[in-house]
């Protein structure tokens, strides 16, 4: 009874949260709207280091990632004026990161088949995702840099959004136009496949 | 309670929302050892997956955006340019590590789609039924070869009576004996189909068998093969089981047997009686 109870205060509190959130979302969408410039620039200070780092882990390249941020904000800026204002700003914006993504993944895909372009190997993304810290953890991360690269992207993106970014299943749900009970299948998934990659990595298994 | 599937569970150790409920997982995962043991796997999984991501999140610096965010909007075409010379510069300074197969791609897509070109010509000509001079180039004169009746079939689905110069059953390069519909208005007032043969041996007798779709067969009266190698004989569609669906040309000279199906649909009569034929197999009873 006490542990429901707790349940109920704590989903009250999460409630909470996204109707503040849902009011600031409008008044931006209001000023956004209203090709408020400082509003803009205010919106890609408070996203840009998360999403850029979302695209950055999505595509494995930091300069693309930066572009693709880049064009995400211009495509928010063209595109706020035909939204209505009860948007979920950032699940929007997000969506909009994830579109050009992917677009640029299967772009890249297409080029490397016909051979315009070479393909990627894990040297590369090593250099460009994984991150110095201490010597016992490095070799966990290349793992599952390794393993998150190897997933199909749209497999990907939901345990990056969930556990790289925190969002929740709701939030993901608002992304990626889906319901919760879809995302949590699909997370579960995600997760069964990352596991499969991990768990056969050479160096996993000699653990 | 049943055991709560691995997206629950997955849910559960992520702290997510449920329709169940936390308390009700909770309570089965405390008294079921198979589900606690999965519920481990996932948060050890799980702290591991997100303690990478975090810091990979929390230790990447990017520039400011703003800036070139406002650039991109006024000036698009300048910043497109600065990105590709960018992209170039980077492919100078990484000249690319599988470089023999970088090289090596083109060709191979090239090939395959030249290939697969080849490959539908060669279908839309066999559709078509103009394939026979094939035959000339695949298999050498007075060759044996099962591929031939298919060859065979090909052209003779064309029902003319031009020499084809296919390789005969028998491995000589004559001309394909081959009958075709050749019915006339005459014959259709009175619900009559006409076989006109031809490239058949002078002098030749040969009869037809007509199958019937009913699964019934009728031999026909022997027929004489004129000087040019033609033959004619006809078929009474008195009811629609009488239908032709099948006809062997038996030649009891040479004691060769050429089989043809009959395909497409015309009315004649109250029935709907096929308007082509097309060879399937030859039978040499030497």
């Amino acid at each position: 009874m006490k542990a429901s109870q707790n349940e109920n205060e704590m989903g009250e509190a999460l409630l909470g949260e996204h109707k503040a959130k849902m009011v600031m979302d409008v008044q931006v969408v209001e000023s956004l709207q209203a090709k408020d410039t400082q509003a803009f620039r205010s919106l890609i200070e408070r996203l840009q280091q998360p999403m850029t780092a979302y695209l950055h882990r999505l595509v494995g390249d930091r300069e693309v990632a930066l572009d693709l941020a880049q064009d995400t904000f211009l495509q928010v800026y063209k595109e706020i004026g035909k939204t209505s204002q009860d948007l979920f700003l950032d699940a929007w914006i997000y969506r909009i990161a994830t579109n050009y993504g992917l677009r640029y993944l299967n772009r890249k895909r297409l080029k490397q088949f016909v051979g315009l372009d070479r393909p990627s190997s894990s040297e590369d993304f090593n250099a460009n995702l994984v991150v110095p810290g201490p010597e016992n953890q490095a070799e966990t991360r290349i793992l599952v840099h390794e393993a998150l690269s190897r997933m199909k992207p749209k497999d990907a993106v939901c345990l990056l959004f969930h556990y790289g970014n925190g969002f929740t299943y709701e939030e993901i749900a608002q992304v990626l136009e889906m319901t919760p009970e879809a995302v949590r299948k699909r997370v579960a998934r995600s997760m069964e496949k990352f596991r499969a990659i991990y768990g056969t990595s050479p160096q996993t298994s000699k653990r | 309670m049943e055991h709560p599937d691995d997206s629950i569970l997955l849910a559960y150790t992520r702290e997510q929302a449920l329709d169940e409920g936390w308390s009700s997982i909770r309570q089965h995962i405390d008294t079921c050892k198979e589900c606690y043991q999965r519920s481990m796997e996932y948060a050890q999984i799980s702290t591991e997956l997100s303690e990478t991501l975090e810091h990979f999140q929390s230790n990447q610096d990017y520039p400011p955006l703003a800036e070139s965010v406002f650039e991109l909007m006024h000036n698009p075409a300048a910043v497109r340019l600065a990105r590709r010379q960018r992209e170039e510069e980077r492919r100078v300074r990484y000249p690319a590590q599988g470089a023999k197969w970088v090289s090596f791609r083109p060709v191979l897509a090239t090939t395959a789609a030249l290939l697969l070109l080849l490959l539908f010509a060669v279908t839309v000509l066999a559709y078509r039924g103009d394939l026979s001079y094939l035959g000339r180039y695949i298999l050498p004169q007075g060759q044996n070869s099962t591929v031939l009746p298919s060859i065979a079939t090909v052209s003779s689905h064309t029902s003319t009576e031009r020499p084809s110069g296919t390789v005969s059953v028998t491995g000589t390069a004559t001309k394909t004996p081959t009958i075709r519909l050749c019915t006339t208005n005459a014959d259709k007032a009175q619900s009559r189909m006409r076989f006109c043969g031809a490239s058949f041996t002078p002098g030749d007798k040969v009869q037809l068998v007509v199958h019937l779709a009913n699964g019934g067969a009728r031999t026909r009266h022997q027929v004489l093969v004129d000087a040019q190698g033609h033959f004619q004989d006809s078929w009474v569609v008195a009811n629609c089981k009488d239908v032709p669906m099948n006809i062997d040309v038996q030649d009891e000279t040479n004691s060769t047997e050429v089989s043809f199906e009959l395909r497409g649909s015309h009315q004649l009569g109250h029935c709907s009686v096929p308007n082509s034929m097309s060879r399937v197999w030859d039978l040499n009873t030497h």
